[in-house]
């Protein structure tokens, strides 16, 4: 045997490794085929070549192994129960940059799927390699453990929390303003992931200077980036009215209105999502949109796009709305209550509609003018439908019930008021009858169209109990009106007549 | 005696006259007494009323002085307490004035003002319009940027498919199959077939294009060199690396750079530097070019637009006199004069005055 010969047995050796590892990686890809794999036992095998020495095999069979542990739970936890992420996060700090990121991946692969799995991920000491990766030169080992990181905080606070313990937060700040635009993404995102928790990670996060690096990519052309730099903005936005602020301190405003019209659905959702938590806090700051021209932007955005998307702006409208009646007028001057009343008329969604008619009921319980706006709209029928239909859901009933006694208790406008008349159950025919109580006895003009219309007779035909407050405005109104008329429209008015036939004794 | 005689003589006549005296005395006793009772009663009664006329008078005058008196005193009061009412009615209409005022200004301010809430409403309409109308032109802008991009890209397709298909080209004599004669006009197709140029004469123009636009410092393709054949043969280096080196300028180290007797030039030069400054720090330089080359620098006074002061004038301005700016009237009174004090000459409140 010549030494060629002995060399040759491992040469083989290693190609066929390479070759299995490399086949595994190329089967891992393809949903379809994982369940084989995995019965066949894939993750036994592919641990011992973590620890191979050649390098490529390492590598192939991190990437293996991520790909395995991405495609679901169980896959995930046989990786934790292998004891491979220990090997994994050693080898992190140790081997070179094509590792790591495999490495990096398999880490994401198993802190994606539950806060057990991530917390697991952070047991092994992972957070502290993955950090140093951050600092690398090599932009995508950058984005690999940027991305692993996002992961593992995007679970719950104290996870979040442990991230931004091990440092993350500083180099992820700076990963933004990397100039490669993937890498940007995936920090964005991360950056997201850790400020959604509490307001405490948010602080961190905006004390690190993130806000003014994501304020500048917020024009950036690429929607990738834009989707992720609103959310981590709204994401920030959303604890406090001093965040709040920072955030709208960094100019954002109007800049942002015209991603609005951007053809990227997310960046349009995330966008108004932004504007939404924005204005949701204080008064002040939802005038700062409003003076912007924001409710046109965001109006002019319900118009043109359909189902879930439009949600955060239909939320903004209300939030806006809800603050002062000055606000709400705002709204109402904008044209922000007939998209209202046509996102609810056009959407099939519950929840949608839930949000619409809690949006109406925020502008419309202002003032008497405010409710009359709300009203010509056409939208009272619409909500009353809402809360009569019986498929409609628990909270879009309620809501609407909210809103429509918001609005009604404030509803002088009369020809609003009378359809809903003959259609409304007790509780709510309550507060129409307390608005024609309210306004008769002082109109004239209104007390003869109530007649004309038919309502004073739908009014006789109330039965309401003595002492209950609906009585008493039924009393109230009947007092506005002759005694005759009042019992010529009372049920059971002909019998009387001929009874009366009866008892009448002709003279002569 | 003969008197007494006649006297005696007449005693009878006496004593009869007597009689008829006393008789006589007798018969109008009791009328005269009644008479004289009566002239004694109407001149007591006279007296008596006379004194008590002249009593009245006086007391009249006494209650005419003390009456008059009064009914001044009475009057002062009133007219005191009438000016201080109509003062008081003044001062509330000006009170309610500045309350109105006040009260108005601060409802506006602080509670609610209709006006500016309808500008407000009215600002923020204009506003929105000019927001949709910038968000309109903004996704116009991006709608026809896309659709460039795409039409581009399909261009770009289409060109490479006809670089490959270029054979198709229709010649003089046969049309290609994308001029079909059939058909009035040829398709795209055939026109960029006819635009694009083939793979290697392309690279061609490309590389001189680049070497015409790479002026790389003194490596300027010299205009006297023949063209370069299409076609190169060989492993050869790029020919713009060539180039490069070849013209690359003269560049010695910096010791051969220097001059070989700098130094003693130096020390010469430090030498009559110091020869000629033994005497003074401060040269003085009888010709000083640079002072011909100063621009003329011209006058504040002349150079002013305004022109220049007379003679004499001690302000810029003429000051009024400043009696002149003064009105005749020091005072003005804010309440008007009751014209009752000046006919009783005496005013009996202070007025009120401005000082002017």
């Amino acid at each position: 045997m010549s030494q060629r010969q002995v060399l040759q047995v491992f040469e083989q050796y290693q190609k066929s490794r390479t070759a299995f590892v490399q086949t595994v990686a190329e089967l891992a890809t393809r949903p379809q085929n994982i369940e084989t794999l995995q019965n066949a036992g894939v993750m036994a095998l592919l641990r011992p070549l973590l620890l191979d020495v050649v390098p490529t095999i390492q590598q192939t069979a991190a990437l293996a192994l991520g790909r395995l542990a991405n495609y679901n739970d169980s896959l995930a936890e046989a990786v934790v129960k292998g004891d491979i992420l220990p090997q994994l996060v050693y080898s992190l700090s140790e081997q070179n940059r094509f590792y790591k990121k495999a490495a990096a991946f398999v880490l994401r692969a198993v802190a994606k799927h539950s806060p057990q799995l991530a917390q697991s991920v952070v047991d092994c000491g992972a957070l502290d390699s993955l950090v140093i990766c951050l600092e690398e030169f090599d932009p995508t080992v950058k984005e690999a453990a940027a991305w692993a990181l996002g992961y593992i905080a995007r679970h719950n606070a104290d996870l979040a929390q442990a991230v931004v313990d091990a440092g993350a937060v500083p180099l992820l700040v700076l990963c933004i303003q990397e100039p490669e635009i993937a890498l940007k993404r995936i920090a964005a995102s991360s950056i997201s992931d850790l400020a959604k928790h509490s307001p405490e990670l948010a602080q961190t996060v905006v004390d690190a200077g993130a806000i003014a690096h994501l304020a500048q990519m917020i024009l950036n052309p690429d929607p990738k980036l834009k989707r992720q730099v609103f959310s981590a903005l709204s994401q920030i936005a959303k604890h406090s009215v001093d965040l709040a602020e920072m955030v709208v301190e960094a100019e954002i405003f109007p800049a942002s209105f015209a991603c609005l019209k951007d053809s990227d659905e997310y960046v349009k959702k995330n966008c108004a999502t932004l504007i939404r938590e924005v204005a949701k806090h204080t008064p002040e700051l939802a005038q700062l949109l409003v003076n912007a021209g924001g409710v046109a932007a965001i109006v002019d955005f319900i118009g043109e796009n359909r189902g879930n998307i439009r949600l955060p702006g239909v939320m903004m409208l209300g939030y806006v709305g809800a603050h002062t009646e000055n606000l709400a007028m705002a709204v109402i001057v904008s044209k922000g209550v007939v998209q209202l009343a046509l996102t609810i008329s056009e959407e099939k969604e519950d929840h949608l509609k839930a949000a619409a008619a809690w949006a109406l009921g925020q502008i419309g319980r202002h003032t008497p003018e405010h409710a009359k706006a709300v009203s010509l709209t056409n939208v009272l029928p619409k909500l009353l439908e809402c809360y009569l239909r019986g498929e409609s859901s628990e909270d879009l009933q309620q809501k609407s019930k909210k809103a429509l006694k918001n609005i009604l208790q404030k509803c002088v406008y009369l020809p609003a008021l009378e359809p809903l008349l003959h259609e409304a159950p007790a509780n709510i025919l309550k507060h129409i009858v307390a608005q024609f109580s309210k306004v008769l006895p002082h109109d004239p003009k209104a007390r003869r169209l109530f007649v004309t219309s038919g309502g004073l007779k739908k009014i006789q035909e109330i039965k309401a109990e003595d002492g209950s407050p609906l009585a008493e405005y039924i009393n109230t109104i009947n007092n506005c009106y002759p005694e005759e008329i009042v019992k010529y429209y009372s049920p059971g008015y002909s019998e009387q007549l001929l009874d009366r036939i009866d008892q009448y004794q002709p003279q002569a | 005696m003969a008197r007494i005689i006649e006297l005696i003589k007449q005693v009878p006549n006496i004593i009869d006259e007597i009689y008829e005296n006393s008789r006589k005395a007798d018969q109008f006793r009791y009328i005269e007494n009644e008479a004289a009772i009566k002239i004694q009663s109407w001149y007591r009664g006279l007296k008596v009323r006379t004194y008590m006329k002249h009593l009245n008078k006086n007391a009249t005058v006494i209650q005419k002085i003390w009456r008059g008196y009064q009914g001044r005193r009475k009057y002062r009061i009133q007219l005191e307490e009438r000016v201080r009412q109509m003062r008081l009615e003044f001062y509330h209409e000006k009170a309610i004035l500045i309350q109105k005022i006040w009260r108005g200004y601060y409802s506006r301010k602080y509670v609610f003002n209709y006006y500016k809430r309808k500008a407000y409403l009215k600002a923020i309409e204009q506003k929105n319009e000019i927001v949709l109308n910038e968000l309109r032109e903004y996704k116009d802008y991006m709608d026809k940027q896309e659709e460039e991009r795409k039409h581009i890209q399909r261009y770009r397709q289409l060109e490479k498919e006809a670089k490959k298909n270029h054979y198709l080209i229709s010649t003089k004599q046969i049309p290609g199959i994308y001029n079909s004669p059939y058909k009035p006009t040829a398709s795209e197709m055939e026109y960029i077939l006819k635009t694009v140029k083939l793979e290697p004469s392309e690279k061609h123009d490309l590389y001189v294009q680049s070497l015409k636009a790479n002026k790389f410092d003194s490596v300027a393709l010299p205009d006297y060199l023949p063209p370069l054949s299409n076609k190169q043969q060989g492993p050869f280096r790029d020919p713009l690396e060539v180039r490069k080196q070849r013209y690359r300028p003269f560049s010695p180290s910096l010791r051969v750079e220097t001059d070989y007797e700098g130094l003693e030039k130096a020390r010469k030069n430090l030498k009559s530097k110091e020869w000629t400054e033994r005497l003074h720090d401060d040269i003085f330089y009888p010709i000083d070019k640079t002072i011909y080359k100063k621009p003329y620098d011209p006058l504040m006074l002349t150079k002013s637009k305004f022109g220049s002061l007379n003679y004499g004038t001690q302000h810029f301005r003429e000051e009024a006199k400043p009696n002149e700016w003064k009105g005749n009237v020091r005072f003005k009174s804010l309440v008007p004069p009751v014209p009752e004090f000046n006919k009783l000459n005496k005013t009996y409140i202070d007025s009120h005055y401005y000082l002017s």
